[in-house]
């Protein structure tokens, strides 16, 4: 009875919960005190979801470094980054941007209220200080021997004449204002491979090339057409392929790559490691595939989809042009796309749409695939699983660990060498090649990335700034990225050797000139998303794929006709904000007048009569079919 | 009967009456800037317009309205303020709008030379031009009489070129009306002969290029508008590489060739970010090739990054 009364489970629950209370008091306290600026100091806090490995640390050194400036110690000022799951960082900063208490600055993107209207509603303009020079980049801090047109670029330019893109990076076209400082060049998708595992592929073809008959894995790449009439195998055995099989150069076309598939494939058949895929294919890598590969097949449709000359096809245009018979699902280059991404998707692990970035990574880095596809911020963490990391006098090393000396630096964990390709392309005389243009996508118009952007209500706006312009300043940048694996965004600058690779290349066509599929909204690409997928897990047929979706377009409620009318319906209410931002402007103008703020009107009046008061759909409806009305719904 | 049956019922419907009381009372506490000093909350209203918090606005300049006599220097930007946050609020509803719409009436009657005027009327002929909500009907001719009247009041100033700009606007939208975007055409070419230095030249030639070319299928007309645009400067110096591949498309088309080569290489030389550049670098060697007396110089690729970028542009291209 007496210990029934000592053990009183509900006393037991209050006393944790009291407990719980206490702690999340304690640490909601620490926090504010340690994020809060008092008399004596200014807390800057820079909050991003970057937790790639690297990231942080090199952040940290910079930060570091910073507080320790004498003006910056002067002045009391601290400056804290917080890291935050990209999980959650939605969530998070949403929340403490509408409550008044986010960050003096903030990485852009993902949560919602860092873009469209919010942006104007949360963030500060920069205008004023892109267009002053950044004080950071001074005698004392560039390399003496400097070109002088690039010192005086930097020295004496705009902030945003500083940085690779012009700061294009931090421009919102819809505010027509500067709205955060980027810094960091991301580049584009290249594929990661594991360098022995190629090299053993290339011997691989090269033994099956010497002998005869060829094996049967290898008599299945060539070229040929098969009993249906249908491509099969993907090069010809050709002096060109003969030459580049003996060489020790990447595949440099994408009939080659596929070949190096097959024979990655083979390896895992004689090795019996069923684990073994050519690609390390994921949820995140599908789409990157096929948004590389549409352009080639689809450029040359382009210019008859562009119905406002704009350089950038729409999917409204694209499926514009579908019912005026510039393209359909028999057209060659439509079917040759398909099946160039059903046999991408054939390298990938079965079921690779269930899988994610990080297993992919995994998989890579546990030698289970000899290729990933993914972007420069995902280099530092796929150097360190694949490569290990150097082994100094600090580094602890573990029962298990191997310590590896690679071209006489010694390594904890080293497991493979990584190199980096761009996509291949189709080429001619191979499989897809009389379908595609040839051409790959233009890298010139990159912009850089992991933007900040400076709250309207940091009680330190000055200082976010300043750590904002040390950030960017021509040696800290370089020195900051390339200690985060990633690539500096400041002219001038050079990224470390292993992530050159990334360096936009300029040559290429305009990504927005292809036939864009992704009619988002609609509910025929709601059918037409979820067939693709079904498709590139080789659940359906091409035929399959294309009799739902063309049942899904020719639907009264719910296909083409509706789309049409939900993009002119989206297009008045785009017109119609496009009058807010205007009235904005107007505003600005009579009331807090600039020099810019004239341009920035009449930047905003041409977007606004070029729309026709939200008429342009029926415009472009009215020029195909002139004799049907445009539908209602 | 029942609620003596149930106290649980009983109790909370008295909580519930006494919240709706307490909400009530929060509701019913009068203007929530009264205290603010006028000055102060002038420049927070104008601070809000300006970040797009429109319905704060509106209730900041209502607040501000009923401190401001006639007469006050600062009524025309009070009533200004307020009839723009009103137009402007999302969702836009017949209230609010026909709120707008007098408001910006009186501010006309009460001061019709104020700098807020012209703005004042403009937007008037917005408010009819526009379909602000389900089933607003769209009064293309009471928006035109608004603009004239921008045009008779304010002769020579940039709101008349911009009222011009609408008036042909509210012709040309009639895309199923080839006579009357023919009478939008002419009214801007006309205006622009008169005024051909006007504040809105460039964006007036860059509307009619695409009208010709969209509307009256006359790429000949629309390439000249486009060059006239050009040579103006382009409003929107960020997508000028993209427009003028579009002119090249369309010099090309008309056998310009001319033309084509002047503005390749100036997407090569001047747009280098535009996406296009390398195409351009393409399309002046095949010209080039195809006339050899043209003795086309041909601009190398611009690079954005230090020696890598010099590095990778000088290996041989990987497309066949």
């Amino acid at each position: 009875m007496k210990a029934k009364k000592l053990l009183n489970m509900n006393m037991v629950g209050l006393v944790f919960l009291a407990a719980a209370f206490a702690i999340s008091v304690y640490r909601v306290m620490t926090l504010t005190k340690q994020t809060t600026s008092t008399d004596n100091q200014k807390i800057v806090t820079i909050l991003h979801w970057q937790l790639e490995a690297g990231y942080r640390d090199s952040l940290d050194r910079v930060i570091a470094e910073y507080n320790n400036l004498p003006r910056v110690k002067e002045a009391g000022v601290i400056v804290r980054q917080m890291g935050v799951t990209e999980r959650v960082y939605a969530q998070f900063l949403n929340i403490h941007l509408l409550s008044g208490t986010a960050p003096d600055l903030s990485e852009k993107g993902m949560a919602s209220m860092t873009g469209g209207d919010y942006t104007g509603r949360f963030y500060e303009p920069l205008s004023n200080y892109a267009t002053a020079p950044n004080p950071y980049n001074n005698e004392q801090t560039l390399p003496k021997d400097m070109d002088p047109e690039l010192r005086k670029v930097l020295e004496t330019g705009p902030w945003r004449d500083t940085f690779v893109d012009g700061m294009r990076g931090g421009w919102d076209d819809k505010l027509q204002d500067y709205y955060s400082i980027p810094t960091s060049l991301f580049g584009s998708y290249r594929l990661y491979y594991n360098i022995p595992m190629l090299r053993q592929a290339r011997q691989m073809i090269r033994d099956a090339m010497a002998s005869d008959p060829h094996p049967a894995w290898f008599a299945d790449v060539i070229l040929r057409k098969n009993a249906d009439g249908k491509d099969a195998g993907f090069v010809s055995l050709d002096d060109g392929f003969r030459q580049w099989a003996a060489g020790d150069d990447v595949p440099d076309t994408l009939g080659r790559l596929m070949v190096v598939c097959r024979a990655i494939r083979q390896m895992s058949v004689d090795t019996g490691n069923s684990k073994l895929v050519p690609i390390a294919g994921s949820s995140y890598s599908a789409g990157i595939f096929t948004g590389q590969f549409v352009v080639p097949f689809t450029y040359g449709m382009s210019r008859q989809l562009d119905f406002n000359g704009d350089s950038s096809v729409t999917a409204m245009e694209a499926y514009a042009g579908y019912q005026r018979g510039v393209w359909n699902f028999k057209d060659p280059r439509i079917v040759g796309y398909f099946d160039c991404v059903r046999v991408i998707c054939e390298q990938f692990p079965v079921g690779f749409l269930g899988l994610d970035r990080e297993q992919a990574m995994r998989r890579f880095a546990d030698k289970n695939a000899s290729m990933i596809a993914t972007g420069a911020w995902d280099a530092g963490g796929i150097f360190q699983q694949a490569e290990g990391t150097p082994v100094t006098e600090t580094t602890r090393v573990y029962p298990g660990d191997t310590v590896t000396e690679i071209n006489g630096e010694k390594r904890l964990n080293f497991k493979f060498k990584v190199g980096i390709m761009p996509f291949p392309m189709p080429a001619a005389g191979e499989r897809w090649g009389e379908v595609t243009s040839h051409v790959r996508i233009s890298e010139a118009g990159t912009n850089a990335g992991a933007n900040y952007g400076l709250y309207q209500r940091s009680l330190n706006k000055e200082w976010a700034i300043d750590f904002l312009q040390y950030l960017t300043s021509y040696s800290v940048n370089q020195k900051f990225n390339r200690g985060a694996d990633w690539i500096p965004c400041i002219v001038g600058t050079t990224p470390a050797g292993q992530m050159r690779p990334f360096t936009p290349d300029p040559r290429g066509v305009l990504g927005g000139a292809r036939l864009e599929f992704a009619a988002g909204g609609a509910n025929f690409w709601t059918v037409f998303q979820g067939q693709l997928w079904n498709y590139e897990l080789g659940e359906i047929k091409y035929d399959q794929l294309v009799g739902q979706v063309t049942d899904a377009m020719a639907n009264d409620r719910t296909g083409l006709a509706r789309y049409w009318y939900d993009t002119w319906d989206t297009d008045r209410t785009a017109t119609r904000n496009q009058d807010r931002m205007l009235a904005v402007y107007a505003m600005r103008m009579l009331t807090q007048p600039s020099a810019d703020a004239t341009a920035k009107y009449k930047r905003g009046l041409l977007a606004s009569v070029i729309a026709n008061n939200g008429t342009s759909v029926k415009q472009m409806w009215h020029a195909q079919f002139p004799d049907k009305p445009f539908p209602r719904f | 009967m029942m609620l003596r049956r149930n106290p649980h019922l009983c109790r909370s419907l008295l909580l519930c009456g006494l919240s709706f009381a307490i909400l009530w009372a929060a509701g019913c506490n009068g203007d929530p800037f009264d205290k603010e000093p006028t000055d102060q909350l002038r420049q927070r209203a104008s601070n809000e317009l300006s970040t797009f918090n429109f319905q704060l606005a509106a209730d900041m300049y209502h607040s501000l309205l009923a401190r401001t006599p006639g007469g006050d220097p600062t009524r025309p930007e009070v009533l200004f303020g307020l009839a723009m946050s009103l137009q402007n609020v999302v969702p836009a509803t017949a209230v609010n709008i026909e709120e707008s719409r007098r408001t910006f009436e009186q501010l006309l009657s009460e001061s019709p030379t104020c700098t807020f005027a012209p703005p004042a009327t403009l937007l008037l002929g917005r408010i009819a031009e526009v379909s602000d909500y389900m089933d607003d009907p769209v009064d293309l001719e009471g928006a035109r009489q608004w603009y004239e009247k921008v045009i008779a009041g304010w002769p020579g100033q940039p709101i008349a070129d911009e009222a011009a700009l609408r008036i042909g606007g509210t012709y040309i939208q009639q895309y199923d009306d080839r006579a009357a975007i023919e009478q939008g055409v002419r009214y801007l070419r006309d205006w622009l002969k008169d005024r051909p230095n006007n504040e809105m030249a460039s964006v007036m030639w860059q509307y009619l290029g695409q009208t010709y070319e969209l509307s009256l299928d006359n790429p000949g007309e629309a390439l000249s508008a486009y060059l006239e645009a050009d040579r103006i400067g382009l409003v929107n110096q960020t997508l000028a590489g993209r427009m003028w591949w579009h002119m090249t498309e369309l010099a090309e088309k008309l056998g310009r060739t001319e033309t084509a080569v002047t503005y390749y290489r100036k997407i090569v030389t001047e747009a280098p970010r535009s996406g296009r550049a390398w195409e351009a670098q393409q399309a002046l060697r095949r010209i080039s090739e195809a006339h050899p007396e043209m003795r086309i110089v041909i601009p190398e690729l611009r690079s954005f990054m230090g020696d890598a970028a010099r590095e990778m542009t000088d290996q041989p291209e990987q497309t066949p």
